[in-house]
């Protein structure tokens, strides 16, 4: 399939990227759109890749027994000065791994293989592998391969640069995307963490960014943003050309998305796992806080850097070693604490392996094979090792593993396999993500039990069922105050109003409530073009999501001001702490002039109520301050929701 | 309206404002307005030949210095073995906040041509290990490096010529780990990216491979042997004959002696091992030589030069027209590349980026570029570092301009540590496609990007970084000096827009920036004012002035302050 296949329906937008001016709906009117978003299970799914930028030493990183037996390439005569003593090694208890053992700095990633977390696949390349840093990783990021396979371009004028295939799997699930918040998907699809450029990988042809870059931490992120820049009005676009049109551009969805990120940030907790002070470890904190805030950006990129080990590569490689192990653990088991486990996947890459062979500066020049590792929920992904080992018998007349004679996995099989199996990624999408290599293997990565592609219920209309409503963040209220109809609990469901269908279901931009007397859909099951909604949610003052967007777009457009937050997204603030608490926890906001009928409760990870013991709130006045204990609810994830007439929100408890 | 030609013919006529400040962004650190008049009344030619022949900046410093121990020889430390050398990674700032100062006040191109010349051959000084036996002298290295550059910019130097010194320039040695490359278990490490990212390039324009792997691992043996020397800097006796700046050893003892049989990319050329030092550079000659013999040497350095100088986007038609005469320009003069950027500079292509389609501003600025150029247009002096300055000066200047402000804060939230790209292939914005430029500005740089005006003039930042744009002072100079009747409205617009943006504004847009100026007021309010503070007319009646500068401060600020937040400011 053509890239510009993709476009027909969107191609007005691209050209007008900077307001909605062709209006929501129609935005998002393409049946493609509602065929390509995937299931409630895929929809809460995120990938965090790892970027280790140098080319790690994978020969360094898992090491296998057999290295250490005699013959021509003996791993401690090849590697005098850099081999590690065979009794210093790790192994894990589970069998899944006895073929591997692991570098003695890799404790906590042994620590995960132990568990079932982790699928390693050994060896890795693609056919006639280049060992150029800057040439391998625009491979990498690109889906090409050294073979001379032709990348296609959308845009032929240009350069052969072509398309990152991050972008074009979000591209393709989120068609339509403009580079603006909407309803559907109120976040940047890609946050590249660290970095101050962006990455090729998230690159398409469209004009908007598929990724906004942040730095490591998010703190003053984007802070000061409101205030800066004079208005980018009465530009001459004849004179001024493509670059002020990219920088207008840019200002305007980094001023949006910066409030977004903002805002999912200060909603978001980290649990008590200490992260240490690994820069890695630092941005896999502000991941796990950005997605336990409500973010729905689909795929993080994080980083980290200083694995070009030409020259005493033992030390430097061992404190990399390190960081990598000490910070994915932290992640994962901070995410564990959360609940949240279950929904991210972590894959690690690196441009290139490096030579068996060592230097003559005590270090290790460019090579080729390497390993990739994938930690994930055990329930989700397939603990153990995939695909051949990295024979270091067969050698090129570098001194590296040679890939004509080994055995490995193409980078793009494991790719795409994440992309198909836990992103959902229809088979079209994965054809265009990585259309310089045809036809991807499948490998046996994530659980097919988990496999969100093609299992029943998951796109097929009229096979639905109820869990489809599970997580509905936005409840039923009628007339009489609050009523939990809608939600479902557990498989039994009280009838919605309105028919619940994977096709019509979306979130609400935060801020919303329902229509009394009505649940949350907005759009027909047909999605026909042009039809209306079946009924609107609307924020307090009476806007429709879809009026408010206009005017959010219209003020940034115009006035620059975004930071400073319209009333009509005024929301109730509640202070709850300890959070994450084991026995108690105490809940205090002010009462909003003219709220009625406020309720407290608390619920568990799937919206089922948890029976706890909540004080009058009518005879406190109007500022509430109550003790909840909650000594006797397991640990997990829990949210205290706020239900008036005018207003429901939830809030994130952590329950150790 | 004109279009964008793709002819090399050279320009003739005087530039005119427009051209001369076009051409001086693009070529220059420093951006002034009298030093635009002066061009504009010149030929391309002239103008051209007036930027590569300009005096040493002024004023000029010879040396980082040190605060800590200024009691010790003036703070000097860069020559003396002896002095105290702490704080080795602050010391790799304050030798670039050195070389930043001087090429704020250079009215050259040379510290540009300098920083170019740093894009292709790429040292980073930030995290560089000091190998054992160098230790803290990474700093002091750091300096020969940078000095090596404004030489080899200032020398109409061939890139051979800096292909060679590079070789033996001791940062590079270290960097790159060629120091420790010997016969028999060559690091290939700079080898590679002699070959990839500083001469041939990895491939040519059809994706055809310009080199093979083994012809890595055979470069990387004639170059094994060629080290640092490691005893203390000042006992250094190795000096470049031509630069008389301290280098690296040829150690005969390391260096592989055997043949070195090139691949056919090459002509199966085979280089004769040599035992002596002679004889390794002999080696050396014969693998530049061979390496620039390629046609494919020439174009990537003409697409280098093309993309620093004219455009970042290289189109099918320029890579043919543009990039080949360029190429064959640096073949037939010996890559001579001063010479050949001053062909580029001169020719009618280049200046019709500025008036064409394009419009001209098309290159997103570097950080550095954004601040040399508030800084140099709007009178921005850095602390000041008289000729036997105090502690208190030095500290001012390297500490807390140099360490706090342009790297801990500008540096790090734009992007851009100087001379600390991060990574051998330097800053993306000079290499990554398809972005290139349009890497310099995403979103965790905007707001620092947009900031660099206001911190100087409101000068509201914690530490201070003992310098501002003082606009009441610049508002008296254009009055005083340049003859600008500043009480014009208008008058005092066009000696900063015209200047400062390539593009030409519309009426509106032009209206926005000049109604922030007036505060919404009167052309009339600013010019009784301007009286009232100064003594003039006010609507056609002499008035008398009561010197309150309040009066027009708060308006010049606002000017300025939306000027260097205006988007067309982000352009060059």
């Amino acid at each position: 399939m053509k890239r510009r296949d993709f476009f027909k329906h969107t191609a007005p937008l691209m050209t007008a990227p900077i307001f909605l001016n062709t209006g929501f709906v129609r935005a998002f009117n393409s049946p493609e759109l509602f065929n390509s978003l995937a299931c409630d299970s895929v929809r809460e799914r995120f990938l965090i890749v790892i970027q280790l930028k140098g080319a790690n030493d994978g020969l360094n990183t898992i090491i296998r027994p057999e290295y250490y037996n005699g013959g021509t390439n003996h791993y401690l005569q090849q590697r005098p000065d850099l081999y590690i003593d065979e009794s210093e090694l790790l192994t894990s208890s589970n069998t899944d791994f006895n073929e591997i053992k692991f570098h003695p700095n890799l404790g906590k990633i042994k620590e995960l293989c132990d568990k079932g977390c982790v699928n390693i696949i050994q060896s890795v390349g693609y056919p006639s592998m280049s060992r150029s840093h800057f040439k391998a990783t625009d491979l990498w990021l690109t889906g090409g391969d050294g073979a001379g396979t032709t990348i296609p371009s959308r845009d032929e004028s240009s350069s052969s640069i072509s398309e990152g295939w991050m972008g074009l799997y979000l591209e393709h699930i989120f068609q339509g995307y403009n580079g603006t918040p909407n309803a559907f998907m109120p976040d940047p699809l890609g946050i590249h963490l660290k970095s101050k450029s962006q990455s090729l990988g998230f690159h398409t042809h469209g004009e908007h960014l598929a990724a906004i870059n942040m730095g490591t931490k998010k703190n003053g992120f984007y802070a000061l943003l409101s205030e800066q820049g004079i208005s980018s009005e009465f530009f001459d676009e004849a004179s001024c050309g493509d670059k002020v049109d990219y920088i207008k551009l840019i200002d305007q969805e980094t001023q949006v998305y910066g409030e977004r990120i903002n805002q999912v940030f200060d909603r978001g907790n980290n649990s008590t796992v200490d992260y240490g002070t690994h820069d890695l470890g630092t941005q896999l904190k502000t991941v796990a806080r950005l997605v336990n805030g409500g973010s729905k950006t689909k795929i993080f990129l994080t980083e980290m850097t200083g694995f070009d080990t030409h020259a005493y590569q033992l030390n430097r490689h061992g404190e990399l070693m390190t960081q990598l192990s000490e910070s994915v653990h932290a992640f994962m088991d901070d995410l564990d604490k959360m609940g949240m486990l279950d929904k991210c996947l972590v894959v690690t890459f690196s441009e290139f392996g490096r030579k068996f062979i060592g230097n003559g500066s005590f270090g290790t020049d460019h090579g080729t094979l390497a390993p990739m590792f994938v930690f994930g929920h055990p329930e989700k992904i397939n603990g153990g090792l995939t695909g051949p080992k990295i024979d270091v018998t067969l050698l090129d007349t570098q001194g590296a593993p040679n890939e004509l004679t080994n055995d490995y996995k193409d980078y793009r099989d494991v790719f795409s396999s994440i992309l198909g199996q836990w992103l959902g990624a229809e088979q079209s999408a994965l054809n265009t993500a990585f259309s310089a290599y045809g036809d991807p293997q499948t490998l046996n990565i994530i659980k097919t039990d988990s496999n969100a592609w093609g299992t029943a219920g998951c796109y097929v209309p009229g096979q639905h069922d109820n869990e489809h409503i599970v997580n509905v963040s936005i409840p039923t209220v009628d007339d009489s105050g609050y009523s939990s109809a809608g939600i479902s609990t557990g498989g039994t469901t009280i009838e919605p109003l309105h028919e619940i269908t994977a096709c019509n279901y979306v979130d609400l931009l935060p801020g919303f409530v329902a229509e009394c007397g009505t649940n949350v859909i907005v759009y027909p099951f047909a999605c026909t073009p042009g039809d209306p909604p079946a009924a609107l949610a609307m924020d307090d003052s009476g806007n429709t999501e879809e009026q408010a967007i206009y005017v959010r777009q219209q003020q940034v457009g115009t006035e620059s001001q975004l930071l400073e937050i319209t009333p009509n997204f005024e929301r109730i603030k509640i202070k709850m702490y300890p959070n994450p608490t084991s026995d108690f926890v105490h809940v205090s906001f002010n009462v909003r002039e003219g709220e009625q009928n406020i309720r407290l409760e608390l619920l568990d990870a799937k919206g089922s109520i948890v029976p706890v013991k909540v004080p009058d709130l009518s005879s406190q006045g109007s500022e509430i301050n109550v003790k909840l204990e909650v000594s006797h609810v397991p640990a997990g994830l829990y949210y205290i929701r706020y239900a008036s007439r005018a207003l429901i929100e939830t809030f994130k408890l952590v329950i150790i | 309206m004109s279009v964008t030609t793709t002819s090399m013919a050279q320009r003739t006529g005087v530039l005119g404002i427009k051209l001369a400040a076009f051409l001086l962004k693009r070529s220059s650190f420093r951006f002034t307005k009298p030093r635009v008049d002066e061009l504009s009344t010149m030929t391309a030619a002239q103008a051209v030949n007036n930027l590569f022949n300009t005096s040493p900046p002024s004023p000029y410093i010879p040396r980082p210095l040190d605060y800590n121990i200024h009691s010790y020889n003036g703070g000097e430390w860069i020559d003396d073995d002896d002095a105290p050398t702490s704080n080795e990674t602050n010391r790799r700032q304050w030798v670039t906040g050195w070389w930043f100062r001087n090429a704020l006040y250079d009215p050259s191109a040379t510290h540009k041509l300098a920083f170019f010349i740093h894009t292709f051959f790429t040292i980073s000084h930030v995290g560089l290990a000091p190998p054992s036996g160098l230790n803290t002298h990474v700093a002091r290295s750091l300096y020969d490096h940078l000095t090596l550059l404004n030489w080899l910019a200032d020398n109409n130097a061939s890139l051979k010529t800096m292909a060679k010194k590079m070789t033996l320039d001791t940062t590079m040695l270290c960097y790159l780990n060629n120091r420790s490359s010997i016969a028999g278990d060559e690091n290939e490490n700079y080898a590679r990216e002699l070959l990839e990212l500083f001469t041939i390039g990895r491939s040519d324009q059809n994706g055809e491979d310009n080199y093979t792997e083994e012809d890595i691992t055979q470069a990387a043996r004639v170059l094994t042997g060629f080290t640092t020397y490691n005893g203390g800097r000042t006992s250094n006796p190795n000096f470049d004959d031509d630069t008389d700046i301290r280098r690296g050893i040829a150690d005969t003892g390391t260096h592989d002696s055997g043949n070195k049989t090139f691949s056919d990319k090459f002509d199966d050329t085979i280089i004769v091992g040599k035992t002596t030092a002679t004889g390794m550079f002999e080696e050396l000659d014969e693998l530049i030589e061979m390496i620039f013999a390629q046609e494919a040497t020439a174009r990537n350095y003409a697409r280098k030069m093309y993309r620093f100088y004219v455009d970042p986007v290289i189109s099918p038609a320029i890579e043919s027209s543009v990039i080949t005469a360029l190429s064959n320009h640096l073949m037939n003069y010996d890559y001579d590349l001063v010479r050949s950027l001053k062909y580029l500079l001169r020719s009618q292509h280049f200046y019709s980026m500025c008036t064409g389609v394009e419009g001209g501003g098309n290159i997103i600025k570097s950080p550095i570029e954004l601040m040399t150029d508030a800084m140099s247009f709007f009178n921005s002096d850095l602390p000041p570092l008289p000729n036997s300055p105090s502690a208190i000066d030095i500290e001012h200047h390297f500490d807390d301009f140099v360490t706090h402000h342009l790297f801990n804060r500008y540096g790090q939230n734009t992007g851009l540590l100087l001379f600390g790209p991060p990574s051998v292939a330097g800053y993306p914005a000079y290499y990554q496609e398809p972005l290139m430029d349009k890497n310099w500005y995403g979103g965790p740089t905007i707001p620092t990007r947009y900031d660099v005006g206001s911190v100087f003039v409101k000068r509201y930042v914690s530490n201070n970084i003992h310098t501002s744009i003082d606009t009441l002072a610049f508002a008296h100079y254009l009055n005083d000096v340049e003859g600008v009747d500043v009480s014009n409205a208008d008058a005092l617009l066009d000696a900063i827009l015209n200047y400062l943006f390539s593009q030409t504004l519309t009426t509106d847009r032009r209206d926005l920036i000049k109604n922030i100026f007036l505060d919404d007021l009167s052309e009339t309010n600013w010019e009784c004012e301007w009286a009232l503070y100064n003594g003039g007319n006010c609507n056609g009646t002499p008035v008398t002035p009561d010197g309150d500068e309040n009066r027009v401060r708060p308006h010049l600020d606002a000017l300025v302050c939306a000027v260097l937040s205006a988007q067309e400011f982000q352009l060059k």
